[in-house]
């Protein structure tokens, strides 16, 4: 087996994309309109993009004597997306676009997929497109195996880790499926959809911000897409209402002075390392 | 018959005079706070009280001791009540100004019982904080004996002795005006729809007592400087003490495994917009909201004094408001509408001076009796200008 040759000297080309979404404890739904309120809500990176995010970061370091990477970052959204790539600058990203225009405002899931892989096309070839599993807000965990779809590669999806293979082009990649993980050898370009929580995302340096703050993002509209691929972006699917439910968990409100909410905090710490 | 007195605010003006005037039996308190308390500013204060630093003239040092005796009575009544990490603090000299003020604040110190001492020699001052840089430090002052405190618990330590003495607190109820016949302040109306005669109403609303002196055409001259503190992970475990680290531009210190930093608010010009304005404290976001040029500013700081946190990372950050006057001075008492009397603009100093502060306005209000402190820190300073 040829060892190495994969490694070479061509540098991996590595794509992200993310989406802006309202934190959490933020999320409010218009009542006369059934949508989410994401103008008033205050909004962050989608939680398990930072996992997709830490995981190009891995592979572009893996490679870092061997021809090196370069990460390119992509958001759809509006002009607050902007804080959302420039997170990704900050973490590590070389470049980022803004995808941004009316016309897209719209889209469901099958037209922001035909948005993203428009312009992956556009600024491909890539080798491999990082995506987080599902946004926070919509929970569908479409866009990425669509944008896999329409841009005619694989999509793996709940990836755990990713590292080069012996082959050039070639990938090792862990997948979490129900029975453990299964090891695959997936030959690029390809789209992997990364669950929360499969990494531990490291935060932006204060160096790495300074440097992120200094790279323009520019803005990519629909004047970029012909008139056939805007037609398309019609939406098949509309949300007709969304609706806020309390949450199952069992909470337990501690009451009393604060010697006695000391005293009941550290019996639920203590009491649970126990069981540890 | 009993003075009733209804304050405005439930930060650390407004619980601090409460349980001040709370000590006068004569006096029947009531605080109305718009949300919880010790929830404004004050929750995202620093709250380092050092014995010697820039944040507050050396003419007014009493205050600044008063400020942290006060605190330490609280941690020694009920340990960790005033949430004091003693830390100790190290103010760093860049010039000879700088030197002379620290070690006449050292000297002060050592007056009231203190240890301080000014260090010339780099090597020892590394020694303290290993990962600052020394080039540009001609030497620093450095007390083991302060630190920093929680201002929202001590707001709420206030309330709750206030409240141990008879006084009232609303809160989640927001005061929409401020009734005044002929000149002279008479009731507060509530968002609940309440309307409260009150003999002396007092306005401890902090960055929002522009809005609270609107309800009474009164414009509160206040600017909202721009507090924008950053929490720093560093890339390794802090294995020693790290003290409150003061710069006349920045200051840092310790919060769990984080540093939280802070450009000083001496360092904000009113007149810059990036630094100032007038904005609704109202619409701060929880977190975040923070200016690039801040982390520009933050960079060529740390690159420069503290490199060890240049490559740390930033887990966090806020925006807050100080309420700042023109010469950097709250603004204490009597208000050209009668009966309406602010206790405001405390700027990056609330912490330290809200007891002393307090302490004499309470004795103003309850027996008419002015002291040093009311009149230097008086409204009509500012309107007279
Ligand atoms: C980042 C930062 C660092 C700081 N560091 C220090 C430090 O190290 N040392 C120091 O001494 N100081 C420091 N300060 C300054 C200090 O925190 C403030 O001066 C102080 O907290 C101001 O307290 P306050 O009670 O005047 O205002 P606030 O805490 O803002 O309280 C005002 C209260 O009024 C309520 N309110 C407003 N309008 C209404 C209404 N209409 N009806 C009812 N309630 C209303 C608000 O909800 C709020 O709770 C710092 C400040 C910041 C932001």
């Amino acid at each position: 087996m040829e060892i190495d040759d994969a490694k070479g000297a061509k540098p991996l080309r590595l794509a992200i994309c993310v989406k802006h979404v309202p934190t959490c404890d933020d999320i409010e739904v218009d009542e006369a309109t059934g949508r989410i309120r994401r103008a008033d809500a205050e909004c962050d990176i989608n939680p398990c993009d930072l996992n997709a995010m830490e995981m190009a970061n891995a592979l572009k370091k893996s490679v870092a004597d061997a021809g090196g990477a370069t990460i390119m970052a992509f958001s759809m959204g509006p002009d607050g997306a902007l804080a959302s790539l420039k997170k990704c600058l900050a973490l590590g990203a070389d470049e980022a676009y803004l995808l941004s225009d009316r016309k897209f405002a719209g889209c469901d899931t099958l037209g922001t997929a035909r948005v993203l892989a428009h312009f992956l096309k556009a600024k491909g070839p890539f080798d491999v497109i990082f995506m987080g599993e599902m946004a926070s807000d919509g929970a569908t965990g479409q866009v990425g195996p669509m944008t896999a779809a329409l841009l005619g590669v694989p999509d793996v999806i709940s990836v755990a880790t990713i590292s080069c293979g012996e082959r050039a082009g070639q990938f090792i990649v862990e997948q979490h499926i129900a029975e453990g993980v299964r090891r695959l050898l997936v030959k690029s370009p390809m789209v992997v959809t990364v669950p929360f929580g499969v990494n531990q995302p490291k935060l932006p340096t204060l160096r790495m911000q300074m440097r992120a703050n200094k790279i323009a993002i520019p803005v990519l509209t629909a004047s970029e897409l012909s008139a056939d691929e805007l037609a398309r972006l019609a939406p098949k699917s509309i949300v007709t209402s969304t609706r806020a439910i309390g949450t199952h968990a069992q909470a337990e409100l501690i009451e009393g002075d604060a010697k006695a909410i000391a005293a009941k905090i550290r019996e639920l710490v203590e009491g649970g390392r126990q069981h540890v | 018959m009993k003075k009733k007195i209804g304050i405005i605010g439930g930060g650390i003006s407004g619980t601090a005079l409460g349980y001040n005037l709370s000590l006068y039996d004569d006096a029947d308190v009531t605080i109305y706070e718009k949300d919880r308390i010790g929830c404004g500013t004050t929750s995202k204060s620093a709250g380092t009280v050092c014995l010697f630093d820039d944040s507050l003239n050396n003419r007014y040092w009493d205050v600044r001791l008063y400020g942290f005796e006060t605190y330490m009575k609280m941690e020694r009544e009920e340990k960790g009540s005033a949430g004091f990490d003693k830390t100790g603090t190290l103010v760093c000299a860049l010039s000879e100004k700088d030197e002379r003020r620290i070690k006449t604040g050292i000297a002060l110190a050592r007056a009231a019982g203190y240890t301080g001492e000014y260090i010339t020699d780099k090597e020892r001052i590394k020694a303290i904080l290993p990962m600052l840089n020394t080039d540009a430090i001609i030497g620093a002052g450095y007390t083991k004996d302060d630190g920093y405190f929680d201002g929202t618990m001590i707001s709420n330590n206030f309330a709750a002795k206030m409240t141990a003495n008879g006084g009232k607190i609303i809160t989640g109820v927001r005061v929409t005006a401020i009734n005044a016949e002929g000149g002279t302040a008479k009731s507060v109306t509530t968002d609940a729809g309440d309307t409260e005669a009150y003999d002396v109403i007092v306005d401890c609303t902090g960055p929002w007592s522009r809005f609270t002196g609107a309800m009474l055409d009164l414009d509160v001259p206040i600017w909202h400087t721009k507090a924008e503190a950053f929490f720093l992970a560093p890339a390794e475990n802090l294995d020693y003490i790290f003290p409150v680290l003061k710069f006349p531009a920045f200051y840092a210190l310790r919060a769990g495994n984080n540093i939280f930093i802070c450009k000083s608010h001496l360092s904000m010009d009113l007149d810059n917009p990036m630094h100032a304005g007038q904005w609704d404290p109202d619409k701060l976001p929880e977190r975040g909201g923070t200016d690039d040029y801040f982390i520009e500013f933050l960079y060529e700081q740390m690159e420069k004094d503290v490199p060890g946190l240049v490559d740390a990372g930033l887990s966090s950050s806020w925006l807050s408001y100080r309420a700042e006057t023109r010469d950097f001075l709250p603004i204490i008492g009597e208000t050209p509408i009668k009966n309406y009397l602010l206790a405001t603009g405390y700027g990056g100093n609330g912490v330290i001076e809200a007891p002393a502060v307090s302490r004499d306005l309470a004795k103003y209000i309850m027996r008419g009796e002015s002291t040093l402190l009311i009149e230097e820190w008086a409204f009509s300073r500012l309107w007279k200008k």
